[in-house]
């Protein structure tokens, strides 16, 4: 049998922007407050009176080339055969090298543990043979999590018959979460968006 | 600031000073052991100097890297770079230099004060030096190899801040010898050399802004951050104005202008002026950087 490749793809279509999953994950992880393993972002694209608001589920890619991986000084970040990059606890001296890295901002450093954590793609749950907490609960069935190398799982099936993207795919970190239905400016919006808070949040500086 | 909501707040890995401290203390020290080193080549007349620097480098980059230290989430686990050497991390490397840095700046010292001079001090000072250069390389390219940080993600980073390290080295033994007495035309030779690393570290800095005007989108909003973001008063006034300009303009006048300053005063104002640029220069570009919001969490 072939090696497994455990990958992700998000159809945005069915995602109604309910933090199921974001609740689910924390449940299931034991998420402390004020960080996310997982979350559903909103943003608008458009201009008044032709608005839409947008909904993109964001995780850990587990990236074919993690920059995560690369910088950690000690290997405490590690990317499994089977594709999921996790972080060996004992390891991580907390750097946050890993942190400045990933372009997802996936990272944050657990407030208990006081030690670099993220999205695990459920690796306790996977390797039990059932799916992450978020794809089990997601009400729309938007979040699909299955082998990437088996051409009958359903993630296959769906990145062979839709146009899927992957996100800033430009940095050539191959992520293994998909998109489907996600507009192709969505870095720039969501960019644009934050910017836009960033310097009116920080104006009394000035 | 929003920061549970979206999650913006939980990335800002180094969100505080600690590491511009770090960072300008190693680079501090860093231009200091080189100065002591090049300045003993000089012969007698410059031996003041070259203590100056030497007993400095050793105690600056050691206390850089014990406030360094603070930022590590598991402090007590800082040798596990060595333990777990990675070999594609900046940071892995880092600390093998810094710490061999720290001991041949140590050994520097101890060489000087002993007065031993010979073949040993001068084995050290080059195997320092070049572990100097490095450090100073080193300061930047842990930053520069982040792809998803536009503002860190350039070429010119490792160059700016080992340019950056000398001139702040440099600066605080300008600043130390320019009070009291002091030997016919040390100073105004170390002022020279001042000024012309100021004027290559400011030519570096108009290169480095100008490169993002010609690249991607994403970049020239992240320059953005800089120029007309809430850090722009800082930017502008603190670095370009009060860090880079203020001290040229002074420099060059006085060494080819009409002499309103006298070279103690000069050179003590310009070495202050270059300390406050070199600190809000890391300051900004650390900060900034961090403040560019990522697609994602």
């Amino acid at each position: 049998m072939a090696k497994k490749k455990w990958g992700m793809v998000v159809d945005t279509r069915r995602c109604i922007g309910c933090q199921a999953c974001t609740v689910a994950c924390k449940a299931e992880n034991n998420v402390d407050l004020g960080v996310f393993k997982t979350h559903v972002r909103y943003y608008e694209i458009g201009t008044y009176p032709r608005v839409r608001r947008h909904f993109l589920s964001v995780l850990c890619n587990h990236c074919e080339h993690p920059p995560c991986v690369r910088v950690c000084p000690t290997k405490a970040s590690y990317k499994r055969e089977d594709g999921i990059v996790l972080v060996d606890y004992k390891k991580c001296i907390g750097c946050k090298a890993c942190m400045a890295a990933c372009p997802y901002g996936a990272r944050f450093i657990n407030p208990q543990l006081q030690v670099a954590d993220k999205c695990t793609f459920c690796v306790h749950r996977v390797d039990a043979g059932i799916v992450p907490a978020c794809v089990n609960t997601c009400i729309g069935g938007a979040r699909i999590f299955g082998d990437l190398n088996d051409s009958q799982s359903e993630v296959r099936k769906l990145l062979s018959t839709l146009p899927a993207t992957v996100l800033k795919p430009e940095l050539g970190t191959h992520p293994q979460v998909f998109y489907i239905a996600v507009p192709e400016t969505v870095h720039k919006e969501v960019l644009e968006e934050a910017m836009e808070e960033e310097e009116h949040e920080l104006a009394p500086l000035r | 600031m929003n920061l549970p909501l979206y999650g913006e707040g939980m990335n800002l890995p180094w969100g505080d000073l600690r590491l511009v401290i770090d960072l300008f203390l190693g680079g501090l020290g860093v231009g200091a052991f080189v100065t002591a080193v090049i300045s003993s080549y000089f012969g007698e007349k410059y031996e003041k100097v070259s203590k100056i620097g030497a007993y400095i480098a050793p105690i600056v980059t050691t206390l850089g890297l014990i406030i360094l230290l603070t930022e590590f989430t598991q402090p007590y686990r800082a040798f596990y770079p060595f333990r777990f050497t990675h070999i594609t991390s900046i940071i892995s490397w880092g600390t093998y230099l810094q710490t061999l840095f720290v001991i041949s700046a140590l050994i520097f010292a101890l060489l000087l004060a002993s007065k031993k001079k010979g073949k040993l001090q001068g084995i050290v000072g080059a195997m320092g030096l070049l572990l100097a250069v490095l450090v100073g390389l080193y300061h930047g390219a842990f930053l520069s190899v982040n792809e998803a940080r536009p503002l860190w993600n350039q070429g010119l980073i490792p160059v700016l801040f080992l340019v950056s390290a000398l001139l702040s080295g440099l600066a605080f033994i300008v600043f130390l010898t320019s009070f009291g007495p002091q030997r016919e035309g040390v100073l105004s030779s170390l002022g020279r050399v001042l000024l012309s690393l100021l004027l290559v570290e400011t030519l570096l800095i108009l290169v480095y802004l100008f490169s993002f005007y010609t690249s991607s989108a994403e970049d020239l909003l992240a320059i953005r951050l800089l120029t007309s973001g809430n850090l722009s008063l800082i930017f502008w006034l603190g670095l370009i104005g009060i860090g880079l300009i203020l001290p040229c303009l002074i420099g060059v006048s006085s060494v080819f202008g009409r002499k309103i300053l006298s070279l103690s005063t000069a050179s003590s104002l310009i070495s202050i002026l270059v300390l406050i640029g070199v600190f809000l220069f890391k300051f900004l570009i650390i900060t900034a950087a961090q403040r560019m919001p990522l697609l994602g969490l």
